[in-house]
């Protein structure tokens, strides 16, 4: 009993520790102190691990100090966490309105995806599915016929399957995306460093991102247009990280 | 053969003709230690003059033990020219070597031959006072973008005295150096020359540093002088600024900087006026690549960009100036601004902050003061009101919400499908099973057959078994069970039942009656007390066949 009392309470110390850096930080925030903010929030996030609101304020912060990948990275991240997160889609439409940053335009799946996080839409179909098979195999395993209350969980069980499909394949097609960290990247014809150049890429731009070979991607752009561009130079939007660090070992 | 020796004899002169002959002098023969030589490099060429050497001093072999410079080359007769190097002996008696290398001439290379050097003590009681030449480096590791600073000492000996310098040169993979020149110094001081290094990548950089010193020799025949060479080559251990403990602001400033002062132009101003805000940065360090830090608008300034000035003018110092306009008006604070360096002596990062400073902002308020963004190119449109483009960014709530350690479950499938496919699989094989199941209810006779034949089987392996030991009663025991198992299901009667007539009727194909029925005598006759029994292990192989039959009925 003791040694519980005593758990809790290193608990509320630690949480409370949590709440008053956290508040100083939204102060330092608001006071304009951006560099101040997010090193508190990032520091918050290694501590306790990153959250929806987290993610969307350190977003914030990033925009505010001029880094434009990392700013999407953490919004795009906040959102694929809690798709209805204000902070979030308030900063996506920023970067996409004033900030010149491209983002492709969600598919009807993807807009009905942001209902709900991507993992209920997994849990809500895998139990769909199960509750299908289960209803209409027991009673066979049991040797008996289908009974009124099976179809009806039958019927229920499909419905609820027919509408999850979308959503979750809008959440994995959601997540097929990535953030352009580079200031200036190139969109190449071919996977080699010396590929044909095709266009170009700026920092904070979101590509949808098809499959890897040889050190690169191959991508999708918002306008349609495919190439490949390096592996290093983007991020994937899911993660439970801030973004890491671009810092290239030879340059200070 | 003939035609060969004749080509040989044609091509001969030609091959000749392009040999270059190169021999090297050191003078004088005899050197005691620290005593400057000079190297004579004659080079004989057989065909045209090879030209001027390009880039010797280059191609010099960089020993720091032997320090050599190119000082000259003498052009004679007959196609000869000579290349003439500084050198300085070895401080310690004993025998050195040159290493070979290749002269780079205006027409062609040469290569020159390695030569060895002797060098014997100094006689006793003869003076020692040459100039020495140290390099001054700091023990520690660098850091990639740091601004190093190394000295070369020029000292003074009994018998030299150090005039100047010149050509110093310094170089290194990785290195990027620049030649500052002689700092100022106390008139009883030595000379000193420095040379500013940046590395530029991590790693054992190795430096060389050489360069050329005139000395006066002042010995007792009056004086004269001189040019004396000195080498350098020192490893520079060099490591990349940590990312442990970097701060969001820091944007390469490397050094130990700390400010010099905020200053304000006016601090009086009226609501719109600009006024300048000057930062300035001092200590040693990268000074020229610190980028000015950002200043953020805010609801009380617009902030313009920084614009740095002054720059390189004051050694040590950098200053930034921003242009400030006042919003509202009041008594307001300029914008609290920071920045961080990285100090490569204690390997920690070091904040630099400027304080606010107090302003008071006179005159009237605008009506309002618009947050959102317009954009300028936008064409107006027929309300003659701005096309506004976006809001701006949300102010973010409190932030310590759920937490999330994991990936969504979309981004990693596999475990998620395997354990899905392994539940569906059994599920299906319990479905199987099922189906089975209620397959073999309906068809009841297969489940006899089955038995059956199991049963047959069994009592033939006994029934083998009986033969093998010669066990008369076992053995009819055996195959009067077989027979009865095996017939059972073909009449639809229970196997305890069953004569050997019965046998006999449900399989008439079974061919070896007789020894059905010796087999029923054997094992039933005392029972039923019937007629005497018969010998069934020597009907054994007919058996078999009777049985092999039933068997295969069974299996129909």
């Amino acid at each position: 009993m003791r040694l519980i009392l005593m758990l809790l309470a290193t608990a509320a110390v630690h949480a409370s520790g949590w709440e008053d850096r956290e508040a100083q930080a939204r102060q330092a925030y608001l006071a304009g102190d951006s560099a101040k903010a997010l090193e508190t929030w990032t520091a918050l996030a290694e501590e306790r691990g990153v959250s929806a609101p987290l993610l969307a304020a350190m977003g914030n912060a990033e925009w505010k100090l001029g880094r434009r990948g990392r700013a999407m990275v953490c919004w795009e991240r906040a959102l694929s966490i809690d798709p209805g997160d204000p902070v979030a889609q308030a900063g996506v439409a920023h970067a996409a309105a004033l900030g010149g940053v491209d983002r492709p335009t969600p598919t009807w799946q993807e807009r009905y995806a942001s209902a709900l996080a991507p993992d209920t839409w997994t849990w809500l179909a895998i139990a769909s599915v199960w509750t299908l098979l289960i209803t209409w195999s027991w009673p066979r395993l049991r040797g008996q016929r289908l009974r009124d209350l099976h179809h009806r969980v039958l019927l229920a069980a499909f419905t609820l399957l027919v509408l999850v499909i979308p959503g979750a394949w809008g959440s994995w097609t959601a997540g097929q995306r990535a953030v352009v960290r580079v200031t200036d990247e190139t969109l190449k014809l071919t996977p080699t460093a010396r590929g044909e150049t095709l266009g170009q890429l700026g920092e904070g731009d979101v590509v949808r991102t098809q499959r890897p070979l040889n050190g690169h991607i191959r991508v999708e752009l918002p306008g349609g247009q495919t190439g490949w561009v390096r592996a290093a130079a983007i991020e994937p939007v899911w993660g439970t990280t801030p973004p890491r660090s671009l810092d290239a070992p030879g340059q200070p | 053969m003939r035609a060969t020796l004749a080509w040989m004899l044609l091509l001969f002169p030609l091959l000749a003709a392009g040999g270059d002959t190169a021999s090297v002098r050191i003078v004088p023969e005899e050197l005691t230690p620290g005593q400057p030589f000079r190297m004579e490099i004659a080079i004989a060429s057989t065909d045209d003059f090879p030209g001027p050497a390009l880039r010797l001093s280059s191609e010099l072999p960089a020993l720091e033990a032997i320090p050599l410079r190119f000082s000259g080359q003498r052009m004679q007769a007959g196609n000869v020219t000579t290349l003439l190097v500084s050198g300085v002996a070895p401080e310690a008696p004993g025998a050195y070597t040159i290493p070979g290398f290749t002269a780079t001439l205006a027409v062609r290379k040469v290569q020159v031959p390695a030569t060895r050097l002797t060098v014997k003590p100094a006689p006793a009681g003869a003076a020692s006072g040459f100039a020495r030449f140290s390099i001054e480096i700091p023990d520690r590791i660098f850091y990639v973008g740091e601004n190093l600073t190394a000295q070369v000492l020029l000292n003074p000996g009994a018998t030299e005295r150090i005039l100047g310098f010149y050509g110093i040169e310094a170089r290194g993979e990785g290195l990027v150096c620049r030649n500052i020149g002689q700092p100022g110094r106390a008139a009883d001081a030595p000379m000193r020359a420095e040379i500013e290094i940046t590395p530029t990548q991590a790693g054992a950089l190795e430096l060389r540093v050489g360069g050329m010193a005139l000395v006066e020799a002042t010995g007792s025949g009056g004086s004269s002088t001189r040019d004396r060479p000195f080498q350098f080559n020192r490893k520079l251990r060099v490591a990349h600024v940590p990312e442990r403990d970097r701060p969001a602001d820091w944007t390469g400033a490397v050094g130990r900087l700390s400010s010099g002062g905020a200053t304000l132009s006016n601090q009086r101003p009226g609501i719109g006026e600009p006024t300048t805000l000057t930062l300035t940065i001092k200590g040693t360090g990268n000074l020229d690549r610190v980028i000015a830090p950002e200043v953020p608008h805010g609801d009380d300034w617009d902030v313009q960009p920084a614009v740095a000035t002054g720059s390189g003018r004051i050694p040590g110092q950098r200053s930034f100036a921003y242009t400030l306009i006042p919003r509202r008006p009041g008594n307001l604070r300029t914008p609290a601004v920071r920045l961080s360096s990285f100090n490569p002596e204690t390997a920690k990062f070091e904040r630099i902050e400027f304080a606010p400073i107090d302003v008071t902002v006179t005159g009237q308020a605008p009506a309002k003061v618009e947050l959102v963004a317009i954009d300028p190119s936008a064409p107006a449109n027929a309300t003659g009101q701005p096309t506004l483009r976006a809001t701006e960014l949300a102010e973010p709530a409190p932030v310590l919400g759920r937490r999330v350690s994991s990936l969504p479950l979309l981004a990693r499938l596999g475990p998620i499908v395997w354990t899905q496919l392994a539940a569906g699989l059994a599920l299906a094989a319990a479905l199987a099973w099922a189906a089975r199941r209620d397959w073999l209810a309906r068809h009841p006779e297969l489940v006899r057959r089955r038995a059956a034949r199991a049963a047959l089987r069994s009592a033939r392996h006994r029934l083998r078994k009986a033969e093998r030991a010669g066990d008369t009663e076992l053995h009819a025991a055996a195959a009067v069970d077989a027979l009865r198992a095996g017939a059972a299901p073909l009449v639809d009667a229970r196997d305890r039942a069953l004569t050997a007539e019965d046998v006999l009727r449900a399989a008439p194909g079974i061919g070896e009656s007789e020894a059905v029925r010796a087999a029923f005598r054997r094992a039933d006759g005392t029972r039923f007390g019937g007629q005497a029994p018969a010998d069934t292990l020597a009907r054994h192989a007919d058996l078999e066949r009777a049985l092999a039959h039933l068997e295969s009925r069974l299996c129909d």
